[in-house]
């Protein structure tokens, strides 16, 4: 079986604030229901650990939105943040698309 | 006050400590968000001190060791950009609004649009002195196409802080000691040196100026501008806004972990603008070997699978045989030519950590 793991980033304030916790939150629950999901939480200002993905850098700007979400290296926009339903439906369809459409 | 303008709490809290400074500024956002704090214009001065963006690594655009001896603090910034010098000889200001209220008021739908709007403001006032100034780029304003002002966004959720600098009688003998800004970026902009790149407002000026009155007109101009109507000034906090300042006070800001993170060892970044643009390499190395790699920036790429195959083949390779890799792959000359430039840069750098 494949160990190649499709990436979920957030960038998160730190400390988090509620709302970034209900994100954290809801996709750790993601990744606990599916072992081919990788999350890397990323909190504002604090040095990151892992290669982001490319989708993920090209977005470094003078404008810093808190939060953002990233799936497969795609920015999902800020109306889906919430609505858990948006977002595994997101989830889904890249995760479909196969791993050879998984970016590092 | 003017019909349907919005009705926006004036701070000035004198607070010129730069850790604590930015405790109230993430404080505010945070509370804005949550319907907890009005909608508030902040005026801000400092005593000496130096920010770096909320993505820089401090090293690589201040002085440490100059600032250490100086007694000048650094501070990063919870907003993104560059690192700046601040001193008495200048002001801030940061603008806290829940994005639909005021871009309903201003009939906007872009934050990116608010940057023309307050900058035709700072350019109103600069006009106001006789002084002739313009937009450069996204967020400068500049006089004689020096910078005199720069601003810069933070979005939390609902939340927006649109954050200007301004220039006015500021010791840029002292901002050049303290800043080493990058090569690269000055010579993207046409420009050597710092001095070369700002002005103070009273060098265009040709005379003194208190900042009282520059500030002054700019919140004459802002309220007109954009139709608010401030309150009278504010120099305390709510309740809830000192608690959650103290906070971020003691967890973040005054902590040197916030101001300089300790970064995996083993992983490295360099960024270097080679003949065929500009090129950004993030490697993890360990037991001199390169374990994980990437390349980005913007530039030609060449044949797309021929820089997979190579970056695929350097994988678990000592530098040494990297080179010989790059060498003997089919890409071109001046594509190996870069590469190898990048690749010594990285070693410089892995030999002056280690």
């Amino acid at each position: 079986m494949s160990t190649k793991k499709m990436r979920l980033e957030l960038l998160l304030a730190g400390p988090p604030t509620k709302k970034c916790l209900f994100l954290k939150n809801t996709f750790e629950g993601f990744v606990r229901n599916n072992p081919q999901l990788q999350l890397n939480i990323y909190y504002a200002g604090s040095a990151i650990s892992v290669p982001t993905t490319k989708g993920y850098r090209q977005t470094l700007d003078k404008r810093i939105v808190i939060p953002m979400v990233f799936i497969n290296g795609t920015p999902i926009p800020k109306e889906y943040h919430m609505d858990i339903e948006a977002l595994q439906s997101f989830i889904n369809e890249e995760f479909n698309k196969g791993e050879n459409e998984w970016h590092d | 006050m003017q019909s349907n303008s919005l009705v926006v709490r004036l701070l000035k809290d004198n607070i010129r400590d730069s850790y604590k400074h930015f405790a109230v500024e993430e404080s505010i956002l945070r509370l804005v968000d949550e319907d907890k704090s009005p909608m508030t214009l902040r005026i801000r001065k400092y005593n000496s001190s130096v920010w770096i963006g909320v993505n820089q690594l401090v090293e690589e655009d201040v002085d440490v060791e100059y600032c250490e001896k100086m007694n000048i603090p650094i501070v990063r910034r919870p907003n993104p950009g560059g690192a700046v010098y601040q001193d008495e000889g200048s002001f801030c200001f940061s603008f806290f609004f829940k994005i639909d209220e005021l871009f309903q008021h201003l009939n906007i739908d872009d934050p990116s649009l608010l940057y023309q709007l307050i900058g035709k403001v700072i350019i109103d006032t600069c006009q106001e002195f006789g002084v002739k100034a313009e937009l450069s780029g996204r967020n400068d304003v500049t006089i004689g196409g020096r910078k005199v002002y720069g601003s810069a966004q933070l979005q939390l959720y609902n939340a927006l802080v649109h954050s200007g600098t301004f220039l006015v009688k500021t010791n840029i003998e002292q901002m050049t000691k303290t800043l080493r800004p990058s090569k690269l970026k000055f010579s993207d902009k046409g420009f050597t040196n710092i001095r070369d790149r700002v002005i103070n407002f009273t060098e265009a000026l040709n005379r003194d100026i208190e900042l009282d009155d520059i500030i002054n007109i700019l919140l004459n101009k802002m309220a007109k501008n954009l139709n608010l109507t401030f309150s009278k000034i504010n120099q305390s906090f709510t309740k809830e806004e000192n608690k959650l300042i103290e906070a971020l006070y003691k967890t973040k800001y005054s902590r040197k972990e916030w101001t300089f993170p300790k970064i995996p060892k083993s992983e490295f970044k360099i960024i270097s603008k080679t003949k065929i643009g500009i090129m950004d390499l993030t490697l993890t190395f360990d037991e001199d070997k390169i374990r994980t790699i990437n390349l980005s920036g913007d530039y030609l790429i060449p044949e797309d699978t021929s820089l997979k195959n190579l970056l695929s083949k350097v994988i678990n390779k000592s530098i040494d045989e990297t080179y010989r890799i790059i060498n003997q792959s089919d890409l071109s000359t001046n594509y190996k030519e870069c590469l190898i430039e990048l690749f010594n840069k990285f070693q410089r750098k892995y030999q002056n950590e280690y």
